[in-house]
């Protein structure tokens, strides 16, 4: 870390101590929430670990050092994102395993979230279900199983999953949120978001939860907020996670969109900068040039674009950003068989329902209703409440000329949210007034 | 060597990308003689207790010290910057009266971390207002300073702060011989599943077992823990109206809990008493059920002692019996009654056979050497306790690490300074 990059954290941490008296007391204000801990900033010594780890290993290897290196590695890049890390992760959970191969359920479930970040889901659940062979009863390696499974659209393998954990107890934050995933995509939103402010709560309640956790608990509750429609309270967590963990790129990415939502573009514009400012995901990248569109910026907006084809071209390895292009490409009307290639990509990695609703949005713009329906269809097999996904079918059955499941398609995702999209709200809105 | 096995110590579990960027939400957990022993702990290590210790006061014969350490793998550097956890009651919870249920309890509070520090409450020692699992706070005796080896409260030395991980093992031979303890798999017709490794390491080359050089773990790494240490005259633990005698100390770390019938009330989620006897023993997937147990509620430890030393060990029916006799309600066992001699983990249980009958536990006792005597040697049939099976493992009998890597203190609190 460089001194810029450390005294960037160090003020954002002090930051975040200063707004945390705040946040405890809107946080302990609801019902059945166990008192948030005070943050600690972690992360500001993650480097230190991480060099202590390095220095253990070159000296003193044994499986369990190297396995607390790799986890180590993982912890920094959900901190900054930097995907090097995700390899070095992987190649250290390796030789853990290598260093002792039975057993070893810490090193298969620290190698099967490398792999999963990596975007290398088959094998990470390979590696999730040695971690329950060796310990059947641990929640642990089954929320991991169920996770991985959620991935790849295996939603029957994940309910059983989760049902092998037995009964959980209730501060089980690991499976609160595996739990949280499966019920938000199976069409149980309420119950997912139940689910995660659980998980928050737990995790907020353990000073020694890392900054970054405690943040993406944040993150997801805002996320869930989001897809319900409920845009005050989805600013609200999101703007917590920043005041956990200041430099939350996922955070200033969720902002963007509820601003990108609501048509407020100056804030749009600013969150986006800010989140792309610390990893320029292509989706970040898309709501800045939305925002830059919308108040004049041309030159600007091309310029985004233009970063975004160049993240297409040098920062997608391993296909970590299909999804996100795919969807950018196909909504802009940008080179219609790249988003198609794109998104038929993805669902090879994890077909789960978010790669159908991508392939089958590519394939509609591409002008291939046929196979868009096909995709449409496994895309609400789970009956998912994602606005966005029930527009695209909805467009999708529109376009084939299903007019009775376009029009409640359309509605459901209207309903969902409203401001879903600033321009396929108004065109779901158009549309059903025409059907 | 001591404490508990460690099976998944450090299981990370993000729970896997939602979109972009990968994923996230990571469990951590660590390692000892009772290290990361389960997931709520793994999830919490301010509330993963690794190690207790009950020996007599070095220079005042007339009080005992009982120690209690926390919080794992803290990496050298980082003692001061980590904290015992604001949301956990610790408690040392003694027996004195031979019911294996406790009548008196110290108990410790701190508070959130301010400008590097933390004030520490101390409660008792007294009566709980509830015995078992589920725990209330008694009337507070006073108050201390975070990391303060001065300091005492009402006639008691007490300490709470990071100090150097007293304990001493080759953890990492230890994870590879750990065999499978999932003891379904077990049984007639099934055989048990291969570990990675037969024999601890630093034996004598040509012996039959692994000569490579053995290595304690915690002490290689400079590992630091935080403890939680009181020196008190016997005369305060023994029973009203009674002379100091034997007790029977354990600890336990407990979070709120909202469900509890006692109101304001802790749950209890982790406890510990003798080394490594769950991490031996136990499948992994039990440690949970068994840390929010009482001692003699415990509803896996007994059992799975005699499966792992008839199964995975290899031992008769009849050492299985004594080991399960001894250990099998894990409680730390001391006689306070016995004055001019040191501590010696498992002596109060054996008659003095492992240096004097205090029992309890020093910091230099090699709790792990005489545990893998009992399982794989032949401890148990030289105490005549049960005749020789013939089937010790003589490459597990010893870790062949000792507490030369530490450094313990003469002045309280005696455990070594951190890293």
């Amino acid at each position: 870390m460089n001194l810029r990059t450390a005294a960037v954290l160090a003020v954002g941490a002090l930051g975040a101590l200063a707004v945390w008296p705040r946040f405890v007391a809107t946080h302990v204000a609801q019902a059945s929430v166990a008192t948030p801990a005070p943050v600690v900033a972690d992360y500001l010594q993650r480097d230190r670990l991480v060099a202590f780890y390095e220095d253990a290993v070159a000296h003193r290897a044994d499986q369990i050092v190297t396995r607390l290196l790799a986890a180590q590695y993982l912890q920094r890049f959900r901190e900054t994102g930097d995907a090097a890390d995700l390899l070095r992760g992987e190649h250290l959970a390796r030789r853990s395993l290598a260093l002792q191969p039975r057993f070893n359920a810490g090193a298969e479930l620290t190698l099967a979230s490398a792999l999963g970040s990596l975007h290398r889901f088959r094998e990470a659940l390979a590696h999730a279900e040695n971690a329950r062979a060796i310990e059947p009863g641990s929640t642990n390696a089954a929320a991991h199983v169920a996770s991985t499974e959620v991935e790849l659209g295996r939603y029957a393998e994940a309910s059983a999953a989760l049902h092998s954990a037995g009964p959980a107890y209730a501060n089980d934050a690991g499976l609160a949120t595996a739990t949280a995933r499966f019920d938000e995509v199976t069409g149980k939103l309420a119950a997912a978001r139940r689910s995660i402010d659980l998980a928050m709560s737990a995790t907020d309640s353990i000073i020694d939860s890392p900054a970054e956790s405690r943040a993406w608990f944040h993150y997801r509750a805002g996320e869930l907020a989001w897809s319900a429609g409920d845009g005050e309270v989805a600013e609200q967590r999101f703007r917590e996670a920043l005041a956990i963990f200041p430099s939350y790129q996922r955070a200033h990415n969720g902002l963007a969109r509820v601003y990108w939502g609501e048509r407020r573009w100056p804030q749009a514009l600013e969150a986006a900068q800010r989140g792309a400012a610390l990893i320029p995901l292509p989706e970040t990248l898309g709501y800045q040039a939305d925002a830059q569109r919308a108040l004049g910026d041309a030159s600007g907006a091309r310029a985004t674009d233009d970063a975004i084809a160049a993240i297409e071209r040098i920062g997608n390895a391993g296909g970590i950003n299909d999804r996100a292009l795919a969807i950018y490409l196909a909504d802009h009307r940008l080179r219609p068989d790249a988003a198609v290639a794109i998104a038929r990509r993805d669902a090879v990695a994890r077909d789960d329902v978010f790669a159908e609703d991508a392939l089958g949005w590519a394939l509609v713009r591409a002008g291939r209703c046929g196979a868009a329906r096909i995709a449409a269809r496994k895309a609400v097999r789970a009956g998912t409440q994602d606005a966005r996904l029930q527009y695209h079918a909805g467009v999708i059955a529109m376009e084939c000329g299903d007019r009775r499941e376009a029009a409640r398609r359309l509605q459901l995702a209207l309903a969902l949210n409203p401001n879903f999209d600033p321009v396929a709200a108004d065109d779901a809105r158009a549309r059903v007034a025409r059907l | 060597m001591s404490r508990r096995t460690l099976q998944s110590s450090l299981a990370v579990a993000a729970i896997v990308t939602l979109a972009g960027v990968g994923s996230l939400y990571g469990i951590r957990g660590a390692i000892g003689s009772d290290h990361a022993d389960s997931p709520a702990v793994l999830a919490r290590p301010g509330a993963d207790l690794t190690d207790v210790y009950v020996f007599p006061a070095p220079h005042d014969d007339s009080h005992v010290v009982v120690a209690v350490d926390v919080h794992p793998l803290i990496a050298p550097g980082m003692g001061g910057s980590t904290y015992f956890d604001p949301g956990v009651m610790y408690q040392f919870k003694i027996d004195n009266t031979g019911d294996h249920v406790e009548d008196t309890v110290i108990q410790f509070a701190a508070s959130a971390p301010q400008n590097g520090s933390q004030t520490i409450t101390l409660y008792g020692p007294g009566k709980p207002n509830q015995t078992g699992t589920s725990s209330t706070w008694i009337a507070a005796t006073g108050t201390f300073k975070y990391n303060d080896k001065n300091a005492s409260v009402k006639g008691m030395k007490v300490f709470a702060g990071p100090r150097e991980d007293p304990f001493f093992f080759d953890l990492a031979q230890f994870f590879k011989i750990v065999p499978d303890r999932n003891f379904g798999n077990h049984g007639a017709g099934k055989s048990v599943p291969a570990a990675s490794a037969s024999s601890f390491r630093g034996f004598a080359a040509g012996s039959g077992c692994d000569s490579t050089p053995a290595q304690d773990f915690l002490a290689a790494n400079k590992f630091n823990v935080l403890s939680l240490v009181v020196e008190l005259p016997r005369a305060m633990l023994a029973p009203a109206g009674g002379a100091p005698g034997k007790i029977s100390v354990w600890a336990s770390a407990s979070v709120q809990d909202a469900a509890s019938p006692y109101g304001a009330s802790y749950a209890q989620i982790e406890r510990l008493a003798r080394p490594a006897v769950k991490e031996a023993f136990e499948s992994f997937d039990n440690h949970d059920k068994s840390n929010r147990s009482a001692p003699t509620s415990d509803p896996a430890l007994a059992d799975a002692i005699v499966s792992f030393t008839t199964t995975a060990a290899g031992r008769s029916a009849e050492t299985a019996g004594v080991l399960k006799a001894v250990l099998g309600t894990d409680e730390m066992l001391a006689d306070l009654a016995q004055t001019g001699v040191k501590a010696a983990y498992l002596g109060s249980e054996t008659g003095g056979a492992t240096g004097s009958k205090f029992g309890g536990r020093g910091l230099n006792d090699d709790v792990i050497d005489i545990s893998l005597g009992a399982i794989f040697g032949n401890t148990i049939s030289a105490l005549k306790l049960a005749p020789d099976d013939g089937k010790e493992s003589k490459c597990l009998t010893t870790d062949n690490v000792g507490p030369q890597g530490h450094h313990f203190t003469d002045a309280f609190p005696y455990l070594g300074e951190p890293s």
